[in-house]
């Protein structure tokens, strides 16, 4: 891999093509405001079988970007442009009928609230029923069983019973296991979960988490899960992309993004992230301030309102001149967007060590 | 289930005896005398006393409410001079002006109200919800404002004027329509038909524009919901995720309104609507019966209507019940 | 006699403006003259449906003038000439007095036949006319249980007992005994109630709906507030009616729609708004509309009725007849009309008795113009001392009666009289003023004569001793208790002779006007509409309805 530092890692592969290949993905909603920017130039490449991990607080534009793959954008307000590829097939461009053929059998989702994503007057085995006969021309008796072998596959006890239920039945556990059921159901070769855990506790959260790890091996569908906690991504993905205000800060291999991480916003979130196996005492460390407005990001680095290390950086440089996506040496494909020197940053990381040790 | 449904039941039936009694008692603080006005214009005290008796107004309120309660149950006989009229339970009394027993007319009047109120009710809740959907789905555009333009122009205008207009336009000045009124559906089902026309679209003008703008709102606010974004990212067609996912779910609050409407308009709440159109329902025979002072019909009347509107509050629950699960009756 | 006046209080006028615009230019119909046409089905459009036509309670104008086509009364008005004739009808003429009028005998005709075939007889009438008695079948006039003696304690034939004071000689004669001289007798049983009810078909409260005919259309079908359908009585015959035709086939009276309604469809004259009439007037909004469309003319019946408008001053509370005098100069007539519809509804009137009674004088006590004289009031005012006077004014909580009050109201306050309007409800409103409990200075009235005669007029509204006698309903609003106006009365009813009757009951009526007690305000009209192919109708001036008696339809 060369180490060149183009915005688009995607042109520096060749072929064979991958799997699923984002390249500067824009949406944009105009309001009476002002034009939202909520993606800004997202690009990122996925294989089958692998997990990509979003990451970013509320607001920094991960989710419309997933709600992009899916081309739910279609027939609203969003003015989406650059290219999304499955599989050889470019989806931005694509018909809303041939994108609706595509969704829940090609590309799936996994809401994040499963209470209020599932449809409170239908019965779960219906809903899940329902998502198979879309794509399948099959009976309803048979679009049934589909639903109960689904629901014991993710581990439902007594399928058979509770595939009558209301999802209001189920307790919060068992309605996100039921949600992925659903989108599991067409064999998806693209599965996206936005926040699966979010609304669960913490030992669930890891069940989930092991359900989406397990299934995606049995399945062989490629992974985007979408959140804002480190955590969750640490333990399940391969790639992890940082996304700030609409645009990549930082975009690697999950062991190079959390070993090593390059900008100061992903320091952020791994302070504010709990360690099981840490130590009780420590004190989180949440990012101070609030994400930026998307109409009118700060100039230069978006980030630089927030960020405890601009003075690092001699002139201003933070405050005027916006950093580009650059390769970490050293690493294959590892990229962030910091004005920060590799000196400074070790510094920083020495100082932070010391500090997290006392 | 079946102890939610009995226990409603009887509440319905505390509150009809309740509205009885406040009727009856309403009715005796007016200053209106039946008797008085039976009588005639020049009415001796001693003929004015006999017709009290003969109507039966001579005897305490508390013994009258009594025999009418009792009449409920198990009939009355009324009269000893020149007829015998009886009255099989459950006996609503008999007409001081007809000396016909309450129900017998309530029964006769009923179809042409059932007929009035419950095609109207079809007819504004289909094109409402309709109108509405069409509205939320094409939010902004000229549908949208048409819809709702559509909404607010009936919402303004009265009943007596629509049923006016109408009747000036098709049936007097362009003669489309024959005249309006009722014909039983047994006798002539073509002229049922031809003439509630009519009626029906004045009700459908004056409530569609409720109901449009209720559904409306109820769909746009549906549409903000994350199981509508589920129902799309399935892949489902944009139809089914309207009407199959949408309506179902948005429908929950028009059904209460429309359980309420259904219930008063075949009650009899249509009455200037049966006024205009010369429809005789219950409506106007409510209206008759206050201005005879005719006390059996008027409580027959009120208690029959009452009937409707607490039925139709009952109804309204189970069908509640059946359309959102999360509703448990108990 | 009382005009079925109902309304469902609606505002129709922006309507009535909207379609009064468009709706000129209609057909210029002409009701065809010449020979009656046979055949066809007229149809009735009012309001409502009759409080009673069972004959011996109904007592509106709407039910009698109907009831003239089911039943026949011992005398009838034959109303093709100027002025309406007093005929026989049952009888083969206008009965015979006997014993200074106290004894009436009528003849029965031969060869009246009720709706089987059977004869009428005098025994039949007999037992019609004592139904009356019952308390059941109620809601008629009281003349019969006034007059026949030994009325007062009888009940009714239900329990088998008969009135004495009815006698039948033979099956064609009938004689009446009275308790007083009646020299008018005969205009009485013009009344529906003297007719004949065969006791075998009399179904006592229920008779409403089951009116046995000897007229010459019968009951084919009567739902009650929703249609009457009367069809030919076979057994009618024009030979033995000096007053009824048979024309169409069947009379269809629907009711219970909106008299606005009713007055467009007949208006528009559009299918069977052609061969339709309304008995109901014609809504107050629509009124003037109706009456100043020239292509209405020839459908557009205007009928005066024997009756008044006018102001009661309540005599007892009012005392000073300088205050009652000022108050007759100063209310402005032509406000008043305003309120209750302008010229069309009727002419200002000065008497209590109208042109069209018998015993009218033209007389004015008070100002020549109908707009009040101001002068004149405010001198009167001065001579009682310019009191600072607070009345009440009862009316009917209706638009064009506190209309009316509000031109009371304004015109009293020039002569420095506050007036308190007191609207009561309109169905109750007369047995609320009639009852002696509930006094006012100043009440509303109106009053149409049961038969054109001063008799039913004068001591109805001006014998004070009513107001101990019939304490729930006392008619003498102006609380009139005056012995001269009440010998007077008596000594009038006491005349056989009818001139000097009349005479002397024109007499009285100025002396009533000379002691201030009311203000008459206009001698009413009453006004109905008809279809283009509606003919024969006669100006029923007696009970101020359009005459179905030789009704056609062409077709």
């Amino acid at each position: 891999m060369s180490l060149q530092t183009s915005p688009q890692p995607a042109d520096v592969t060749t072929a064979p093509p991958p799997f699923l290949d984002v390249r500067d993905l824009r949406v944009h909603f105009p309001t009476e405001d002002g034009l939202v920017r909520s993606v800004d130039g997202v690009s990122f490449t996925l294989e089958k079988g692998q997990t990509l991990g979003i990451v970013g607080e509320s607001g920094s534009g991960k989710s419309v970007t997933s709600l992009a793959l899916l081309g739910l954008h279609k027939g609203t307000r969003a003015q989406v442009s650059g290219e999304i590829w499955l599989d050889g097939r470019e989806l931005v461009g694509l018909p809303e009928q041939e994108m609706r053929a595509l969704r829940g059998s090609t590309v799936s989702m996994i809401f994040q609230d499963p209470l209020s994503a599932l449809h409170p007057f239908f019965t779960v085995g219906a809903q899940i029923a329902e998502a198979y006969r879309v794509h399948h021309r099959v009976s309803k008796k048979e679009a049934r069983d589909r639903a109960v072998e689904m629901l014991r596959r993710v581990g439902i006890p007594q399928p058979e019973l509770r595939v009558k239920d209301y999802p209001h039945q189920f307790s919060g556990g068992m309605r996100q296991r039921a949600m992925i059921a659903m989108s599991l159901v067409c064999d998806p070769a693209l599965l996206i979960a936005d926040e699966p855990t979010t609304a669960l506790d913490v030992t669930v959260q890891a069940q989930i988490l092991d359900l989406i790890r397990d299934l995606q091996e049995e399945f062989g569908s490629a992974v985007v899960i979408i959140t804002h906690d480190l955590g969750v991504v640490a333990d399940v993905a391969d790639d992890i992309l940082v996304m700030y205000g609409g645009r990549r800060v930082e975009y690697g291999t999950a062991r190079d993004v959390l070993k090593q991480p390059e900008h100061p916003y992903t320091w952020g979130l791994l302070q504010s992230m709990p360690q099981i196996e840490g130590d009780v005492s420590r004190r989180l460390n949440p990012i101070p301030g609030s994400p930026p407005s998307l109409i009118n990001l700060p100039g230069g680095c978006a980030f630089h309102p927030r960020c405890t290390y601009k003075g690092w950086v001699p002139e201003g440089r933070c405050t005027v001149e916006r950093p580009e996506l650059l390769a970490v040496s050293g690493t294959a494909g590892h990229i962030a967007a910091c004005h920060l020197t590799a000196e400074s940053k070790t510094q920083i990381r020495g100082d932070g060590a010391a500090r997290a040790a006392k | 289930m079946l102890r939610y449904l009995v226990r409603r039941l009887l509440a319905a039936a505390v509150i009809l005896l309740v509205i009885t009694v406040i009727t009856f008692f309403i009715f005796f603080a007016l200053p209106s005398n039946p008797a008085l006005l039976a009588c005639g214009k020049t009415c001796s005290p001693s003929r004015l006393a006999e017709i009290r008796h003969s109507l039966g107004l001579d005897q305490g309120i508390a013994t009258q409410f009594w025999e009418f309660f009792k009449g409920l149950f198990v009939g009355r006989d009324y009269g000893d001079q020149s007829v015998r009229i009886h009255c099989g339970a459950p006996c609503l009394g008999v007409s001081f002006q007809t000396d016909t027993p309450v129900l017998t007319t309530l029964l006769d009047d009923f179809p042409a109200d059932l007929s009035l109120g419950l095609g109207a009710a079809v007819a504004f809740v289909v094109l409402g919800v309709g109108l509405g959907t069409v509205a939320a789905v094409r939010r902004g555009k000229a549908a949208d404002k048409a819809a709702v333009g559509l909404a607010l122009v009936g919402v303004s205008v009265q009943i007596y004027f629509v049923g006016l207009l109408l009747l000036y336009l098709l049936v007097d000045k362009l003669q489309i329509l024959p005249a309006s009124g009722y014909t039983p559906i047994t006798e002539d089902p073509a002229g049922w038909f031809q003439g509630l026309i009519l009626p029906w679209a004045t009700l459908v003008i004056v409530y569609l524009a409720m109901y449009t703008r209720l559904t409306r709102s109820s769909m746009l606010e549906v549409f903000s919901e994350d199981y509508m974004r589920t129902a799309r990212a399935k892949g489902l067609p944009a139809g089914t995720v309207v009407l199959k996912h949408g309506l179902r779910a948005a429908i929950t609050p028009i059904i209460t309104i429309f359980g309420m409407d259904v219930g008063a308009l075949i009650g009899g709440s249509a009455v200037i609507t049966e006024s205009v159109f010369g429809i005789n329902g219950i409506g106007k025979l409510a209206v008759d019966s206050v201005q005879n002072s005719d006390l059996p019909v008027i409580l027959g009347t009120t208690l029959f209507a009452a009937t409707f509107v607490v039925l139709a509050n009952v109804v309204v629950d189970l069908v509640y019940g059946l359309v959102d699960p999360r509703v448990r009756l108990a | 006699m009382t005009r079925r006046t109902r309304t469902v209080a609606l505002t129709a006028s922006a309507v009535v403006i909207a379609l009064g615009a468009t709706a000129c230019g209609g057909s210029s119909s002409n009701t065809s003259s010449g020979a009656p046409t046979k055949g066809g089905t007229l149809t009735i459009l009012n309001d409502g449906d009759y409080d009673h036509i069972d004959p011996q309670r109904a007592y509106t104008t709407e039910a009698s003038s109907m009831d003239y086509e089911l039943v026949r009364t011992l005398t009838g008005w034959e109303e093709t000439g100027a002025k309406p004739k007093l005929v026989g009808d049952l009888a083969t003429d206008t009965g015979t007095p006997s014993k200074g009028a106290t004894v009436w005998t009528f003849h029965l005709r031969h060869g009246i036949k009720w709706q089987d075939g059977t004869d009428v007889t005098a025994q039949d009438v007999k037992y019609g006319v004592e139904r009356a008695f019952s308390p059941d079948i109620n809601g008629g006039p009281p003349y019969a249980s006034q007059w026949l003696a030994g009325g007062d304690s009888y009940k009714g034939p239900y329990k088998g007992r008969q009135l004495s004071s009815i006698q039948t000689p033979d099956t064609h004669t009938i004689v009446f005994h009275l308790n007083q001289p009646v020299a008018d007798f005969n205009e009485t049983t013009a009344m529906t109630g003297w007719s004949a009810v065969p006791k075998a078909h009399d179904t006592g409260s229920t008779y409403d709906t089951h009116v046995w005919s000897d007229g010459p259309y019968m009951i084919k079908s009567y739902s009650k507030a929703k249609e009457l359908v009367l069809v030919r009585n076979k057994y009618w015959s024009r030979s033995t009616d000096p007053i009824r035709e048979q024309n169409v086939d069947e009379i269809d009276a629907k009711f219970g729609q909106d008299q606005s309604a009713i007055d467009q469809q007949i208006k528009s004259d559009a299918g069977t708004g052609q061969t339709a009439i309304t008995q109901t007037p014609i809504a107050g909004s629509d009124l003037t509309s109706i009456a100043n469309d020239p292509s209405l003319k020839s459908r557009f019946y205007k009928i005066a009725a024997p009756g008044i408008n006018y102001m009661a001053i309540n005599t007892r509370r009012v005392k000073d007849i300088k205050v009652r005098k000022a108050i007759e100069y100063a209310v402005d007539k032509t406000t008043a009309r305003g309120a209750f519809g302008g010229a069309a509804y009727g002419d200002y009137a000065t008497s209590m008795l109208a042109p069209g009674i018998d015993g009218h004088k033209d007389f004015n006590l008070y100002s020549s113009d109908p707009a009040g004289d101001l002068t004149k009031a405010k001198a009167l005012m001065k001579q009682a001392g310019d009191p600072k006077l607070t009345m009440s004014l009862a009316v009917e909580n209706i638009k064009t009666q506190e209309d009316f009050a509000d031109a009371v109201k304004n015109a009293l306050a020039k002569i420095g009289i506050t007036v308190n309007i007191s609207p009561i409800d309109k169905n109750n409103y007369f047995s609320t003023v009639d009852n002696v409990k509930n006094q006012y200075d100043l009440t509303w009235g109106d009053w149409i004569a049961d038969w054109p005669n001063a008799s039913t007029v004068l001591p109805t509204l001006f014998d004070g001793r009513q107001i101990k006698r019939l304490p729930q309903s006392n008619n003498d609003l102006s609380y009139l208790n005056d012995p001269k106006v009440n010998a007077q009365i008596d000594k009038i009813g006491k005349m056989t002779d009818i001139k000097q009757r009349n005479a002397a009951y024109g007499d009285l009526d100025e002396q009533i006007m000379k002691d201030a007690a009311v203000v008459p305000l206009m001698y009413m009209n009453f006004s109905d509409l008809g279809g283009s192919k509606v003919g024969g109708v006669i100006d029923d001036t007696i009970m101020a309805e359009p005459s179905l008696v030789h009704v056609y339809v062409t077709h």
